[in-house]
């Protein structure tokens, strides 16, 4: 445990939030400045604020898609902002009955860097996985001017500080075992959510994506929900595929999941449909991108996010509230070409489209260890895709913020 | 020459000891096992439990040590695993025996006394050590003890208890009532107070079953715990065990400076297909590592011999299909292994070792009563007091002087290098010799043997339990296996040739007599047979066989016979000369005094009779 340095703003932040038992958390401060402190905070507020934090997205994204320059999604995203201080400054709210501590974490906690560019690294307890892609760091220490959570410079800074989130796991780049010759992608889309959006506004770059990745490079990929099983069963089989991506996008709310219209599952359904493959499927890490309304929510008894706990998914990417299936759409195929194609790292890849993508790229979570990374396949896929077309730039804007 | 703080490990292939902490970066083929399981640490709100299980030889204290344990401990999933030894020692987790409770109470205690586990190691503890022992003894004081200490611990702790089988066959050869009752109702305790202490049980997959029958009985379904099936190694994954340590250099024991391996296109998949073969489920691990260090060894000796490596490089060894081919049954590899291993002590001791190679093998024939095939083969040791195990071990060694003066300095000079030599034990101190050469079987690095102290409230003090070592059971039973039976598929071919050798010994002896009489009387024929005209042909051919056979010279039977049967008549000699052979004598004797009384004058200068009438 290191002094803390007095006068030095903090600008490169790594903060672990580990469980400790139902009620305590403890934190891990580590700046630029070798402070390394270690403290505890209550897991009731932090859960609280999380529920509190999705009703305000959902507010803020329904709002801009109705209005996208009205005063609404101003509005939303104020309150939306205050809650993610709340949530930022809840972390150093140290119970530990050692003043020392409690003093320290306030100090901590005061003595970041309001003003310039912040690199949050947060570190999460598969437990915690609650929306801590929504943390903005503290206004305490700005000017009068920029507390204003709503003024264009201050959201662009909100929205854009460097913020990064993982969970504690084991399915990293372990001994780089992650090869892309070795990954086998199954997917199913919602056929319906699939043909309109291919009838109405995907561009001829995510057309000619979808062919490429479809023939060429991963031929386990398919659109087709009845097939699902047997390719998760076939691409098991496969004694060298290291990992496989499985991809569903259909409708969700919090507790089920519509992958056609007459496929409905219940996420432990889910759970049994993946354990239900060979055996040796099951030692397979998966990646489940889960893309449909709310999956990444909090449930009563059982929530999506809670598949982690399975061996067979090591990460698992969903959303917090309700997006539009065209947005599902587009924004699920710039994230396969930056994972897939491009080989970016799942947590860079997720956190640069959240940048690009803004506000209804704030709905998507990834929970998922530090640096995953599926390399890209060794035949160069950015090859088979036209040079001149480009994903577009921001998904939310023009006319995809209304839902297909 | 490798230094003290070179971090590479010693050499690519591990050969019969086991994983440990210190060769995580050779230990391959189990990644997506060990990413697993660390996952279920990583999430210790859901997980309080996790059960590891595989058979016999998987593998699992290797897993534990080179695969889970630096994974556990690095950032990903920031968690400390409880252990002793490690730095200069191998590492070792908590051994179940037959009360795994009590050795948690003196986990729980030794942690009390240790500063550096605790958030704040200068702030005393709010139990001590004697406090934690004795809340131990109960199964839920043991677990809130757990549940308190728990956040006053620097970090999350991962407790892991191996051997768990232990709690039934131990229990059941100390024939007591069993401490498993007590480590359940603990484990149901600890199940219910979610913290970020967890345990994880490493146990033989017979014992599963039972593990989980009993933690349903008291939690019902929805349990909090996490089983893990080790699988048994499979061909692919000795393939990637074999290519593992390809891209690393090496330092070459002798001296012979660094050396990076390089396998031919597809030798590791032919290897893996023959070991899958030949030794099917546990044991095909171990025996690619003795087989890999024995290809290493002799792609060293030739690299060295053909091309020196250039200065600063290091030497490309090549592993070759013919290598392969060159080196022979694995079977024999694994005996040539250990029998250097004894030979390199053997040398260092200044020791003979032929003599020393004989004690093994007498050893190793009490040592392999501790193995037990199972149900398809599988083995498993069998646990034997210690004291039972010592009597037998003496009376197979039955040690000649100078084996008990080899044996007698080995166990010096293990304990003390450099001792001065004494001179041959007596005789009656053999039986502290063969305790002590159980000392030496029983150290880490030798790890044949593996012995359990074993507290039971029946008897007096801790009873000693012995069981074949892990590591080698894989080998040792294998060899065991092709040796045992090849030898006894030798001992029946011979016992049965005996047999017929026995019986045939008359018979032969009668046939050839037989036929050097019939030849011998045949080639005679021109002599025999104006007898024959006399005695009629089969009779004669009778006659000159039997006298014959007696050793009696023909030349002067043939005018015996002839007086014989002049005076007697043909029937009379007939029957007198085919009575038998001892009326054969006596017809011999008769005719010999038949002829003294007819014939006094010397009859060996008539010609044979039949010679006038020619």
């Amino acid at each position: 445990m290191a002094a803390l340095t007095p006068g030095a703003f903090a600008r490169r932040l790594s903060l672990r939030l580990r469980w400790v038992n139902e009620d305590l958390a403890e934190v891990e401060w580590q700046d630029e400045h070798n402070n390394d402190w270690n403290y505890r905070v209550r897991c009731g507020p932090l859960l609280s604020l999380a529920g509190e934090m999705r009703r305000k997205l959902d507010m803020l994204l329904q709002a801009f898609m109705n209005e996208p320059d009205g005063d609404k999604p101003r509005q939303a995203l104020r309150g939306l902002f205050e809650l993610g201080h709340d949530l930022f400054g809840a972390l150093f709210a140290s119970v530990d009955g050692d003043d020392e501590t409690a003093r320290a974490a306030r100090t901590l906690y005061e003595r970041c860097d309001a003003q310039g560019d912040l690199a949050l690294q947060l570190k999460v307890a598969p437990r915690l996985t609650l929306p801590w892609g929504l943390v903005v760091p503290t206004l305490d220490g700005a000017d009068e001017a920029s507390r204003d959570a709503t003024a264009p410079n201050r959201l662009f800074w909100a929205l854009r500080h460097d913020l990064s989130v993982a969970t504690f796991g084991a399915h990293g780049d372990w001994r780089n075992a992650l090869c892309g010759a070795d990954v086998r992608v199954v997917a199913a889309v919602h056929r319906r959510i699939f043909e309109s959006a291919q009838r109405s506004r995907i561009t001829a770059f995510e057309v000619r994506l979808i062919e490429v990745l479809t023939e060429r490079a991963y031929n386990g990929m398919l659109f087709d929900v009845a097939g699902l099983s047997g390719a998760l069963r076939d691409t098991g089989r496969d004694a060298q595929a290291q990992l496989r991506v499985a991809y569903l996008l259909g409708h969700g709310n919090g507790q089920r999941f519509q992958l056609s219209d007459t496929d409905e599952i219940s996420a432990s359904s889910l759970v049994q449909r993946i354990q239900s493959t060979a055996e040796r499927t099951q030692r397979l890490p998966t990646l489940l991108f889960l893309n449909g309304c709310q999956t990444a929510a909090d449930a009563p008894d059982f929530r999506f996010a809670d598949l982690l706990d399975y061996r067979s998914v090591c990460a698992f990417i969903g959303t917090e509230v309700r997006v539009p299936d065209l947005f599902a759409v587009r924004y699920s195929l710039a994230l396969l070409h930056a994972v897939l194609v491009q080989g970016r790292n799942l947590r860079e890849a997720v956190s640069a489209l959240g940048r690009d993508h803004l506000p209804l790229s704030l709905a998507y979570s990834l929970y998922a260890t530090d640096s995953l990374v599926i390399e890209p396949c060794a035949d160069g896929l950015l090859d088979l895709l036209p040079p001149e077309a480009r994903p577009c730039g921001n998904l939310s804007m023009g006319p995809v913020k209304c839902a297909a | 020459m490798r230094g003290l703080n070179d971090p590479r490990p010693p050499a690519p292939y591990i050969g019969v000891r086991s994983y440990d902490v210190q060769d995580a970066v050779l230990f391959h083929g189990r990644d997506a096992d060990v990413a697993a399981v660390a996952n279920l640490v990583a999430d210790k709100s859901r997980w309080r439990l996790i059960l590891l299980h595989g058979m016999t030889g998987s593998g699992k204290s290797s897993f534990l040590k080179a695969g889970l344990m630096p994974l556990v401990r690095s950032d990903d999933v920031d968690t400390e695993v409880f252990h002793r030894g490690g730095e200069s020692g191998p590492t070792l987790f908590i051994n179940s025996g037959s009360d795994p409770l009590m050795r948690l109470a003196e986990v729980a205690a030794e942690l009390v006394d240790q500063p550096g586990w605790w958030r704040r190691p200068d702030e005393a503890r709010p139990w001590s050590a004697a406090q934690v022992h004795e809340n131990g003894s109960s199964a839920e004081g043991l677990a809130a003890t757990f549940e308190t200490m728990a956040p006053l611990l620097r970090k999350p702790l991962l407790l892991i208890v191996d051997q768990a089988e232990e709690v039934f066959t131990l229990a059941k050869l100390e024939d007591i009532e069993p401490a498993s009752e007590r480590f359940f109702d603990f484990l149901a305790a600890f199940c219910q107070r979610p913290n970020w202490i967890q345990i994880l049980i490493s146990m033989r997959t017979e014992f599963f079953g039972r593990y989980d029958n009993e933690l349903r009985q008291r939690l019902g379904s929805e349990l909090p715990v996490a089983p893990y099936l080790l699988s048994a190694p499979t061909a692919a994954m000795l393939e990637q065990v074999m290519r593992g340590p390809c891209n690393l250099t090496f330092a070459d024991a002798v001296g012979r400076g660094d050396y990076i391996v390089q396998l031919e296109d597809g030798i590791e998949h032919r290897l893996a297909e023959q070991l899958t073969q030949s030794f099917p489920g546990p044991g095909a691990l171990t025996a690619l590592q003795v087989v890999g260090v024995r290809l290493v060894q002799e792609g060293l000796e030739r690299a060295a011999a053909e091309a020196p490596a250039a200065l600063g490089e290091p030497l490309p060894v090549h592993l070759t299909s013919h290598m392969l081919a060159e080196i022979g049954p694995v079977e024999d590899v694994i005996e040539d292994l250990i029998d250097a291993a004894i030979g390199d002590f053997c040398e260092t001791a200044g020791l003979a070792w032929i003599e020393t190679r004989r004690l093994w093998r007498k050893c190793t024939r009490t040592l392999m009563q501790l193995v037990k095939p199972q149900a398809e083969g599988a083995p498993v040791t069998q646990f034997l007091p210690r004291e039972q195990f010592v009597t037998e071990l003496c009376k197979r060694m039955a040690m000649t002087r100078d084996e008990q003066a080899a044996v007698s300095l080995i166990m010096r000079l293990v304990r003390s290098p450099g001792a001065e030599l004494r001179r041959p034990c007596a005789a009656g101190e053999w039986p502290g010799i063969v305790t002590r050469l159980l000392v030496w079987l029983e150290r880490p690095e030798v790890r044949v043997l593996r012995s359990v102290r074993s507290h039971s409230p029946n008897k007096v003090g801790a009873v000693e339990y012995v069981a074949l070592g892990h590591d080698i059971l894989a080998v040792g039973l294998a060899r065991a296996n092709a040796r045992s039976s090849r030898r006894a598929e030798r001992s029946r071919r011979i016992g049965r040739k005996f047999l017929w050798s026995m019986a045939l010994v008359p018979v032969v002896a009668v046939v050839i007599t037989l036929a050097v009489t019939w030849l011998g009387a045949w080639l005679d024929w021109w002599q025999w047979l104006p007898l024959s005209k006399q005695l009629g042909y089969a009779t004669a051919a009778a006659l000159v066989s039997v006298y014959a056979w007696m050793g009696v010279a023909i030349f002067d039977l043939r005018r015996r016979v002839n007086r014989f049967a002049k005076t007697h008549g043909g029937s009379e000699t007939r029957r007198n000369a085919l009575k038998g052979v001892s009326k054969t004598a006596l017809a011999l004797h008769h005719l010999k005094a038949v002829e003294r009384q007819e014939f006094p004058e010397s009859a060996s200068v008539q010609p044979f009779p039949g010679a006038a009438r020619f």
